[in-house]
């Protein structure tokens, strides 16, 4: 679950308006704090050596499951810092990682529903990957680095809103 | 799919909340307006503001009306005026939805359009996806007027149900008979809901606040007996407070206005008690007096005609003035176009502008033109070029003033004049003479009998060269002139010697003779031509 942060969008708006440097600040010191996350889950992505040749990146392939490609499942990991339009549930993120690329999410959750499928079986036979979070935030890649890292990217990015809140604060006083 | 981890985020409400709150603030307000309308307007104290109200949205449901009619009169689609506000009046009973929305959505799909088949298809389905969505007719009626231009973008964001894919491929057609399919019968199904009827009876409420209102400003025009503002203002306050304190008295009849057993509603029973209060009592003679004074909706005939335009007799009139009005100053426009035809001073300057005239004497002859058309344009037009040519003749004379005149450029120039010239050429002479004189004097007697007695410069005389005549044939020249420097005159320059050389042979006539032959015979030997005559020649010798 998310940190709720109250008055979030309107400190940026704020910070925009009135102090530009420290708007431009802000996003620095999240991404400081999402920076490890991203990096830990990329390495925890197989190389192409490392996955099944049936699901192997190929060429003339005319099928629809995605295949499995490690640089573009390794660009499909990565952080925002803006904030995004509202959910279904009335939030907007201030701060998000994500793992974008089709593969990439298939690797993340495979054997989260169904761990003894022949699939997933044969593809931790190569490669060995360890499902980490809980319930559906569980995952080998992302979920597993988010939270290996034990909260320390969310206490950056809640020190990061809190400490540009006082700047703007000073600044403004 | 992607995966996603919010580390921190803010509530900002969710969509589903904003909607409700939207609808139950459009149905607080719907009952308000009626609650407003039907019960503030029949107490005391609010008759003169519900006069005035009544007044207002008559005169904003009047310029909307033109409005609208300017609109559809600009797209080429005037004759269809009465057909639109026709179309919007049974809309708006319909479906609950004021005309005041209904006109602009109206307006924008027609300038889009500009067909009105295609116009009232599109507000109907607008309306249908406006009670869908819970999105606003305005916005709605936007995103369907950009999309028929080809902008796909607003209504993408309508959220109607359409894919990106599909507002990319598909023509606006298909997509409208998606739309129509998708939300077939939503303002239907809506306007018989509770918030519907809600909507209907606000919507009949403002209708009745401009009838009344219309009512008002033709009885108050009656009134002030002329169309001036002011009087119409001062009748209509007037008239006001009379109202109030009519309906005033109509509260002495309220136990009318309790429900009836047999079922009629509360809105029913205001009308009728109303409309038998009215028919009965004092009121009623001024009723039946306002109908017959009341004038009919001026008919659709005319392409500009809008429902609930009146014409009253005053206006008749003023119209036939104008059309007579018209008819002379065309009369009136045609004579003098006749006239221009044997005008004498139009035909000179038309003869002079034909003729090979200057640049400012064009313009003036072109005002003269103008003058006499009467046409101000003209005028002004060359009367400005006049002053720029006369502006700039000015500026050319200045220049030319301002330039000085050159100097005498042989004024230092030592010219002779004619008479030293003369004496200069008549020593000239007399020094020429003198050496001839000089020089015939120096002959031998027998040179000068060569000379057939001639005598140079006889009777000539010149002191100053010392010649003198005797008036006989021969004249005394001086001794000094001639070529040499000293003695007689006749003598060589000292040191000069001429040496002549006499050079050749005198050959006899038979000598001659002699050596022709023997030229001839060489050339006789040598073969030549002219060996052929050697005979005729040696013949001849």
């Amino acid at each position: 679950m998310p940190v709720s942060v109250k008055g979030g969008i309107e400190l940026r708006k704020a910070l925009r308006a009135y102090s530009p440097d420290l708007a431009k600040q802000l996003p620095k010191d999240i991404a400081t704090a999402l920076k490890p996350v991203v990096k830990v889950a990329r390495g925890y992505l197989p190389d192409n050596g490392s996955i099944l040749s049936g699901w192997r990146s190929r060429e003339n392939y005319t099928g629809n499951f995605p295949l499995y490609d490690a640089s573009a499942a390794k660009r499909g990991i990565g952080y925002k810092t803006t904030p995004s339009k509202v959910n279904r549930r009335g939030f907007r993120s201030l701060a998000r990682l994500f793992n974008k690329s089709a593969a990439g999410a298939i690797y993340e959750t495979m054997g989260r529903k169904s761990p003894s499928s022949q699939f997933v079986q044969n593809q931790r036979g190569k490669y060995g990957a360890e499902l980490k979070g809980n319930g559906k935030d569980q995952g080998a890649v992302l979920f597993r680095a988010y939270d290996e890292n034990r909260g320390a990217a969310r206490d950056g990015v809640l020190k990061a809103i809190e400490k540009a809140n006082r700047d703007f604060k000073k600044a403004t006083a | 799919m992607s995966i996603l981890i919010d580390v921190a985020a803010e509530f900002t409400g969710a969509k589903a909340f904003k909607q409700a709150d939207t609808a139950t603030d459009k149905l607080g307000k719907s009952v308000k307006s009626l609650a407003k309308t039907v019960g503030l307007a029949f107490s005391a104290t609010a008759v003169l503001a519900f006069a005035k109200a009544s007044v207002k949205a008559a005169a904003d449901d009047q310029k909307a009306q033109k409005q609208l009619a300017l609109a559809l009169k600009n797209v080429g689609l005037e004759r269809d005026a009465a057909s639109a506000e026709g179309f919007i009046q049974r809309l708006q009973s319909e479906f609950g939805i004021v005309d005041d929305k209904l006109r602009p959505a109206y307006q924008k799909l027609a300038i889009a359009t500009r067909d009105t088949t295609e116009t009232q298809k599109l507000l109907s389905l607008s309306l249908d996806i406006s009670a869908a969505t819970g999105k606003d007719l305005d916005a709605v009626t936007g995103a369907l007027s950009k999309a028929y231009l080809g902008s796909n973008t607003a209504l993408g964001k309508l959220g109607v149900g359409i894919s990106k894919a599909d507002l990319k491929a598909k023509s606006f057609n298909d997509i409208t008979e998606q739309l129509t399919i998708t939300f077939n019968g939503a303002a239907d199904a809506a306007a018989n809901t509770f918030a519907g009827s809600m909507a209907k009876l606000g919507v009949a409420s403002q209708n009745v606040k401009e009838i009344i209102g219309t009512g008002i400003i033709d009885s108050l025009t009656l009134l002030s007996k002329d169309h001036s503002v002011d009087n119409l203002t001062k009748s209509m306050e007037n008239f006001a407070q009379a109202t109030a304190d009519a309906l005033l008295g109509l509260t002495a009849f309220s136990d009318k206005f309790k429900v009836s057993a047999s079922g009629e509603n509360i809105f029913t029973a205001i009308a009728r008690t109303l409309g038998d209060v009215a028919s009965a009592g004092p009121l009623g003679d001024l009723a039946r007096l306002g109908a017959k004074t009341r004038t009919a909706p001026k008919p659709f005939s005319t392409p500009m005609s809008i429902s609930g335009q009146t014409q009253t007799p005053g206006s008749k009139a003023a119209s036939k003035v104008a059309k007579d009005t018209l008819k002379v100053n065309k009369d009136t426009l045609k004579l003098a176009k006749a006239k221009s035809i044997f005008d004498l001073q139009k035909i000179q300057i038309e003869a002079a502008l034909k003729g090979k005239i200057s640049e400012e004497e064009r313009i003036r002859l072109k005002l003269m033109q103008a003058i006499e058309s009467e046409n101000i344009d003209q005028i002004d037009k060359y009367t400005k070029q006049l002053d720029e040519a006369q502006k700039k003749t000015g500026e050319l004379v200045s220049t030319l003033q301002s330039i000085k005149p050159l100097d005498d450029i042989f004024k230092n120039w030592n010219f002779m004049g004619v008479k030293e010239q003369l004496a200069t050429l008549s020593s000239y002479f007399n020094t020429f003479a003198g050496s001839a004189a000089s020089a015939f004097a120096s002959l031998g007697s027998a040179q000068k009998a060569a000379l057939g007695g001639y005598v140079p410069f006889v009777g000539a005389t010149n002191t100053s060269l010392g010649i003198t005549s005797n008036g006989g044939a021969s004249t005394s020249m001086p001794s000094t002139v001639g070529l040499g420097t000293s003695g007689t005159g006749n003598q060589l320059p000292v040191g000069v010697t001429i040496n002549t050389n006499i050079e050749g042979s005198i050959i006899a006539e038979n000598d001659l003779n002699q050596a022709i032959n023997d030229a001839l015979a060489k050339s006789g030997w040598a073969g030549s031509a002219i060996g052929y005559s050697r005979q005729a020649v040696i013949t001849a010798v």
